[in-house]
């Protein structure tokens, strides 16, 4: 009886070991974007480990971010291919998770089975806007509405000066700054915190409507944020 | 018969629990709930009381291939260019529903995310399902 059940979990065993037929290099990649990039190539490395050929029938992402390719179509038996999620940057910003999905069929029946792929993408951004919308209601308050902006530790930048449009004010005021001439054991730390502005901004008055931007003018390195929006709407 | 499968049910579960706990604040693809979420009943229901704004949150072929009627196209491919058209056509207190293709989908709840955190506006919901049966009955 015992060797019956020993032998019973030996087949089920190799059943489900063999409908795992594709194995992934490195199934969860990290990726740090900077500069300026259109489209940044993602690639996952997989194998078949089966005698016989395995077709990708599908590739799914859940983000919506870019074009995914696998290369070849068809993995030979025991061979390895590709899949490359070619990454649009757009104007994704931050810290992004994202998932591929896979679709293979061994040629065995009912064998089409599921391989997800992970990948988290980080864009630093040299300036992080606590908004970039500065909302008042017609008619109602013109109250000064408060925006931080926090400078990256790795991409030092500074912010020269803000332009306003006529009939709205701003005041920039920098909150920290990482010390000049820190002591030797809190360098390191010191070294890496990072500036932090306040901007506070208020309309003369609410009574029309108004869409129009004020610009923060920057030393950034990027392009993207040497000029950095801020609407001010009054509706 | 029965005691020996209740305990090995009982050894599995136990098992399973003991996995969770230890690994499940590591496992990576976990997706955390989405915030403001709404199913397609919920979204009609509120439709049926209040006017929408819909934003699409795909690519822009994709929206060029079909949107809903009056949808505006708001992706982080071109985020700026998108916040602009929906402020212009944004109303002081009106709910908006992000979309994208299905459930499995994370764009609109990106997209839904990140114009909470820079307009400060709080009726921003994300559908939950499909948009495509949403014409129909």
């Amino acid at each position: 009886m015992a060797r019956c059940r020993v032998l019973w979990l030996m087949i089920v065993g190799l059943t489900v070991t063999d409908l795992v037929a594709l194995s992934v290099d490195q199934r969860h990649q990290m990726v740090t974007i900077t500069g300026e990039h259109a489209t940044v190539p993602i690639t996952y490395t997989l194998h078949n480990d089966l005698a016989r050929p395995l077709r990708i029938t599908k590739l799914h992402t859940s983000c919506g971010c870019g074009t995914v390719r696998a290369e070849p179509r068809e993995i030979p038996a025991e061979g390895s291919g590709t899949v490359t999620l070619d990454y649009q940057v757009g104007e994704r910003v931050g810290r992004q998770r994202y998932m591929i999905t896979v679709s293979a069929d061994s040629g065995a029946e009912g064998a089409i089975e599921e391989h997800p792929l992970h990948v988290t993408i980080d864009v630093p951004q040299p300036f992080r806007l606590s908004r970039t919308v500065a909302f008042w209601r017609r008619g109602g308050p013109a109250q000064p509405i408060v925006i931080t902006i926090t400078g990256h530790p790795d991409l030092p930048a500074q912010i020269l000066r803000v332009d306003c449009p006529q009939g709205i004010s701003a005041q920039l005021t920098l909150q920290t700054t990482p010390a000049d001439d820190p002591p030797a054991e809190t360098a390191a730390a010191d070294a890496r915190a990072a500036p932090v502005w306040r901007l506070e901004l208020a309309p003369e008055t609410t009574t029309t409507a108004r869409h129009d931007k004020v610009f923060l003018i920057t030393d950034s390195e990027q392009p993207l944020y040497q000029r950095l929006p801020v609407t001010v709407l009054i509706k | 018969m029965i005691r020996r499968s209740a305990l090995l049910f009982l050894m599995s579960l136990l098992g399973a629990s003991l996995s969770g706990l230890w690994y499940g604040p590591a496992i990576i693809w976990r997706e955390p709930p989405v915030t403001g979420a709404l199913s397609l009943a919920e979204a009609r229901q509120l439709a049926a009381q209040e006017p929408l704004l819909w934003l699409d949150a795909r690519s822009k072929a994709a929206y060029q291939r079909a949107h809903l009627p009056n949808a505006l196209w708001l992706s982080e491919d071109a985020w700026q260019s998108g916040l602009d058209r929906f402020l212009q056509a944004w109303e002081p207190g009106r709910a908006v529903i992000v979309y994208c293709d299905q459930r499995g989908c994370r764009a609109s709840d990106r997209v839904a995310t990140r114009l909470r955190k820079e307009t400060g506006f709080a009726r921003i919901h994300v559908l939950q399902d499909d948009w495509h049966p949403w014409s129909a009955p």
